[in-house]
């Protein structure tokens, strides 16, 4: 991981490193700020450099931001994947309908289909064949005969999406039968409410996805703790002046320190699904 | 523009060097083990070829497709409906398959799906890359990952980038036209040699610069080859995108979700079929025999894939000729040309025609050239052709000349109207639209 003069050599870290090296806690609007210059890495990765894989961010709209990896950080990344959906129960012969945009990194971490130098995806390793849809309201009628014809033993699917897809459920006439519908949004985690009124729309358990694609976060949230949970392998929680902030361990090409989660809290490891991985409150 | 050479830098391996008749055989060869797993293995198959009295040892010539019994989008539907699953029997997966990527078909008149594991992937990804090289895809640039995920080409995407050892930027969003200031982002952002785009990206992207204030060529100004697919392309088409953006190798592309591939040379009419993705008849509609040569007919695909979702005499539901004479770039592979769907067939006074015969007729007047335009239905009904074109009001010798030329074409009154604001979604794919869906 790179530390102190690494990150010194990266135009967006020197100016919020403080003189004992750390770093000042940021945000996409910070990183907003310095793409605007005209770096579409936003000064986070070495001038010059061209990362294997570059990802552009879903937000903000503008100026667009992008992040960089390597193969082995995007496989890193994809664990995280992989750990949720084993958390959320998920193995072979179980199909997994991704009803999100094919640029979302639920859909690109779960299978070298989508992504290319990834390997093996998150769901290829746990055995699970994949399906994607387009991840707009228009595509709902799809997403309907979807579930009709394939029968997917769980849903990942686009917050904005639930009222769109129950209406197009309904008018096929289709039960939803999946064990779960895992609810996400570009930047951060649906509220609790919108999970609930998921689950009423739906009726299936509904639990939901933290994501903050510029520091490559993926948490699940927990069924047993109702906390989201970060692998502790891949990433370090801090509590920075009451925010709480994200390292991520395996970047290193796009080096992600303090990023400000916007979690509402953080509570220490202990959950018996997960004993030592971070958890993070959101409601 | 020059186009691939057998022998030239864009040869991709020794099937691009063959002669006619080898590729024949090479065809045969394929698709007669290809027919003898689908009926050992696929039971969509065994029972169609069973009802059909065709027995699979009974071919050996291409010509012997003709007793293999065809089918449609609608016989997997019902078959679909039938079983209640998207799996119908035409899915041949490897027994350590594992994880499968599953895409579909374009939804248009209902969703079919199709199941692709890695063998397939593998396969398919090593033709797709023939096609590209002919295309004039290299390695050196990065490549922009742009399909969306639902859709087959997105799968071959990740192998084209690693067997080109590429980096690769993924554009986000899904590839609406409203996500065209995204691509347009990544083209100025990576700078690529080779863009592949439907065309109403394409058109959705050149908007995007005419409001961005943005020059299209500089947005381009890195592309050395931009591919075009999703939709029939004209010569003036291709003609004002080559002027538009400043690439002047502009190539077609064209495909269907169940494996047709086909590729424009640039040098003969038509494109090429791409041989390990497809081998594809054109067969006149009313007697089932092949069409002549030029002559329209319907598009019967089987691919020569023989992993995942096999589709064997396959009616794809498209209109196309076909020329099976030889091409001057040298690769042995006929041609084809794909017009339009059947179901977007019309009459006029008595004949049939598709919006590209319109198009077609539309170029004879080079300021028309790659302006999109509708033809309204109402009019159709009264055997009249009424054109609403993009675009502020033309020059009135423009919109005269036009008249002239498709009455000259259909010797039918014609009405033309230029509006501004054309609804972004047929914008380079002329459409049969009810007057209010013109708005």
């Amino acid at each position: 991981m790179p530390v102190g003069g690494e990150l010194e050599a990266l135009e967006f870290y020197r100016s919020r490193l403080d003189a004992e090296g750390n770093v000042r806690p940021w945000d996409v609007d910070d990183l907003a700020e310095f793409a605007g210059h005209g770096d579409p890495f936003a000064g986070r990765v070495a001038p010059g450099d061209r990362p294997t894989l570059s990802f552009q961010l879903e937000v903000p709209e503008e100026p667009v931001v992008w992040i960089g990896a390597e193969p082995a950080e995007v496989y890193a990344w994809s664990m995280a994947l992989e750990q949720s959906l084993r958390l959320w129960g998920l193995g072979p012969g179980d199909t997994l309908a991704l009803f999100d945009y094919g640029s979302s990194p639920l859909v690109l971490l779960s299978s070298s289909a989508y992504l290319p130098y990834l390997g093996q995806g998150a769901a290829q390793r746990l055995g699970v064949t994949t399906v994607c849809s387009d991840g707009v309201a228009n595509a709902a009628d799809r997403m309907a005969e979807t579930v009709e014809m394939l029968d997917p033993a769980a849903i990942v699917l686009r917050a904005e999406l639930v009222v769109p897809l129950a209406g197009a459920l309904r008018r096929r006439g289709v039960r939803l039968r999946c064990r779960w519908v895992a609810l996400c949004c570009s930047e951060g985690a649906p509220r609790r409410v919108e999970a609930h009124a998921c689950e009423q729309a739906l009726q299936v358990p509904t639990r939901r996805v933290l994501r903050a694609d510029a520091a490559f976060v993926l948490a699940p949230e927990c069924p047993t703790c109702d906390r989201f949970h970060l692998d502790s392998d891949l990433y370090r929680l801090e509590t920075v002046q009451g925010a709480v902030t994200v390292t991520t361990l395996f970047a290193r090409r796009c080096p992600s320190h303090r990023y400000l989660l916007g979690a509402a809290g953080a509570d220490s490891p202990g959950c018996p699904a997960a004993p030592g991985s971070w958890r993070v409150r959101w409601d | 523009m020059s186009g691939p050479r057998r022998d030239g830098e864009d040869a991709f391996d020794d099937l691009d060097g063959l002669s006619r008749p080898q590729l024949e055989r090479w065809w045969q060869a394929r698709l007669r083990e290809e027919l003898q797993v689908a009926y050992e293995e696929l039971p969509f198959y065994r029972s169609r070829f069973d009802a059909a009295g065709f027995d699979p040892g009974a071919f050996h010539e291409l010509t012997d497709l003709a007793l293999v019994p065809a089918f449609e989008k609608g016989d997997v539907l019902a078959a679909q409906r039938r079983a209640g699953s998207a799996w119908v029997g035409l899915e041949r997966l490897p027994p350590d398959a594992g994880s499968v990527a599953v895409t579909m078909s374009s939804g248009t008149t209902g969703t079919t799906f199709l199941a692709w594991p890695q063998r397939w992937r593998d396969e398919q990804g090593r033709s797709a890359l023939r096609a590209h090289r002919w295309a004039g895809i290299r390695p050196g640039a990065p490549m922009l990952l742009v399909a969306p995920a639902w859709h087959a080409y997105a799968l071959v995407q990740p192998y084209l980038s690693e067997h080109l050892g590429v980096p690769c930027a993924v554009v986000s969003g899904t590839f609406l036209p409203r996500f065209a200031d995204r691509l347009a982002d990544a083209l100025v952002s990576f700078r690529p040699r080779f863009l592949w785009t439907f065309l109403p990206m394409l058109f959705s992207l050149l908007a995007a610069t005419d409001t961005g204030g943005r020059e299209a060529r500089d947005l381009f100004s890195s592309v050395e080859s931009l591919v075009v697919a999703g939709a029939p392309v004209s010569p003036g088409m291709i003609s004002y995108l080559q002027g538009r953006t400043g690439v002047r190798r502009v190539v077609e592309f064209a495909g269907v979700s169940e494996n047709l591939l086909a590729v424009a040379c640039g040098e003969g009419e038509g494109l090429h079929i791409v041989p390990d993705t497809c081998y594809v008849e054109v067969l006149d509609p009313s007697t089932g025999q092949p069409s002549a040569p030029g002559e329209r007919g319907t598009v019967v695909l089987s691919t020569t894939v023989p992993w995942g979702s096999v589709y064997l005499r396959y009616r794809t539901g498209d209109l196309a000729w076909s020329d099976p004479g030889c091409c001057r770039c040298g690769l042995p592979s006929p041609r084809v040309k794909i017009l339009g769907r059947d179901s977007e067939l019309f009459e006029l006074r008595g004949r049939q025609l598709l919006p590209y015969d319109v198009q077609i007729a539309a170029e004879a007047v080079p300021e028309v050239a790659g302006v999109p335009f509708v033809i309204l239905r109402e009019a159709l009904r009264e055997g009249r052709l009424q054109l609403v074109l993009a675009g502020p009001p033309a020059r009135s010798t423009v919109s005269n000349a036009l008249r002239q030329a498709l009455r000259e074409a259909f010797d039918v009154p014609v009405e033309v109207a230029w509006r501004e604001g054309l609804p972004l979604q047929f914008k380079g794919v002329a459409t049969v639209v009810s007057a209010d869906g013109a708005t």
